[in-house]
């Protein structure tokens, strides 16, 4: 999302237009989601603190400057935000597993065997990104999936960008090490069916 | 080979990373942040009413002691003499310029009562501020 994009959206949320707020909101709702979700480990929780970011947001529009994107500028109050409500919870970021995984529509007979196998690809790598800390792998979700520069990483979770590079490198490692690791039996299986 | 195997391991996360996607909130999500921000500006506007009755409240007191001012000192026409008009009158010939009765007040004590005072005016704003941070909306 270019800057110039979400400036004018900006705009008119700041004068007053309800329907460019929604979408700005519905443009951003999945990352805000999926970093709270990451840091939470609890669905409902991270609805609830999701949505709270962005009334926050709304709340403090009029003092974005500009001299960050608003993605970053975002995402920032989202992580944390998240924290804090974990520090309410008097709890730390932990690496235990999430059980739930998005749902699926109902496919047709014929692709069920191809969306069967996307599922499980899906949550086989999932899992794998669950295993990491919770700062790796939103590290690794905002730099690959946002295509975010290390510096506005950097700037979104409040560490130097030097330690994100590092924590980017080492967690990529771990990644395809969990991977490989949890592919060897999956292989193993698929050569026996073969 | 070093940098070619970080290169391969960086396509490779990012098409895991895409893959794996990122998680779907609640369809209604959008509504309820709508109406959540509705309740705070709700909030916002009722908690402004109390001011207009704030400044009726001293447009009251001013009235109510401009009247008592009056009464005591101003000596209006009144059919019934109060006896204890009769006092106040002596009240408002006080030389009020007499000495207060300690011939001399020790440094020590002067130096104590700024003491005191000027801690307690800082305890006011410490106390306030405290109570502030901990009832503030959030």
């Amino acid at each position: 999302m270019s800057l110039d994009q979400d400036q004018s959206y900006i705009d008119k949320v700041l004068n007053g237009d309800t329907h460019a707020f929604t979408v700005l909101v519905d443009r951003y709702k999945h990352m805000v989601f999926t970093l709270a979700i990451k840091i939470l480990r609890n669905r409902e929780e991270a609805e609830e603190v999701s949505q709270d970011v962005f009334v926050k947001m709304h709340e403090a529009l009029p003092t974005f400057k500009g001299d960050s994107k608003f993605s970053t500028w975002l995402y920032k109050i989202a992580y944390h935000r998240s924290l804090d409500y974990l520090k309410k919870q008097k709890r730390t970021l932990t690496t235990t597993s999430l059980d739930e995984f998005a749902e699926h529509h109902i496919p047709s007979l014929e692709n069920t065997l191809a969306v069967l196998e996307a599922k499980e690809r899906k949550a086989i790598l999932k899992n794998a990104m669950n295993e990491l800390q919770d700062e790796d792998s939103i590290v690794l979700t905002l730099h690959y999936f946002e295509e975010l520069s290390l510096k506005e990483v950097s700037k979104i979770i409040g560490v130097e960008a030097n330690t994100v590079k590092v924590r980017l490198f080492r967690s990529r490692k771990r990644l395809a090490a969990i991977l490989k690791n949890s592919l060897e039996p999956e292989m193993i299986r698929s050569y026996g069916r073969k | 080979m070093e940098e070619n195997k970080e290169r391969e391991l960086d396509i490779f996360v990012k098409r895991v990373v895409h893959e794996i996607g990122l998680e779907q909130p609640s369809i209604d999500f959008t509504e309820s942040v709508l109406s959540k921000i509705q309740v705070q500006t709700q909030k916002s506007a009722i908690s402004y009413k109390p001011l207009i009755s704030k400044s009726a409240w001293w447009v009251l007191a001013t009235i109510f002691f401009g009247i008592c001012i009056y009464v005591i000192f101003g000596n209006p026409p009144m059919e019934i003499a109060w006896p204890a008009f009769s006092g106040l009158n002596k009240l408002t010939a006080f030389n009020l310029s007499v000495k207060i009765p300690f011939q001399s007040v020790s440094n020590a004590y002067v130096y104590g009562f700024l003491g005191l005072t000027f801690f307690m005016g800082i305890q006011v704003f410490v106390l306030k501020h405290r109570f502030d941070k901990r009832y503030r909306l959030e």
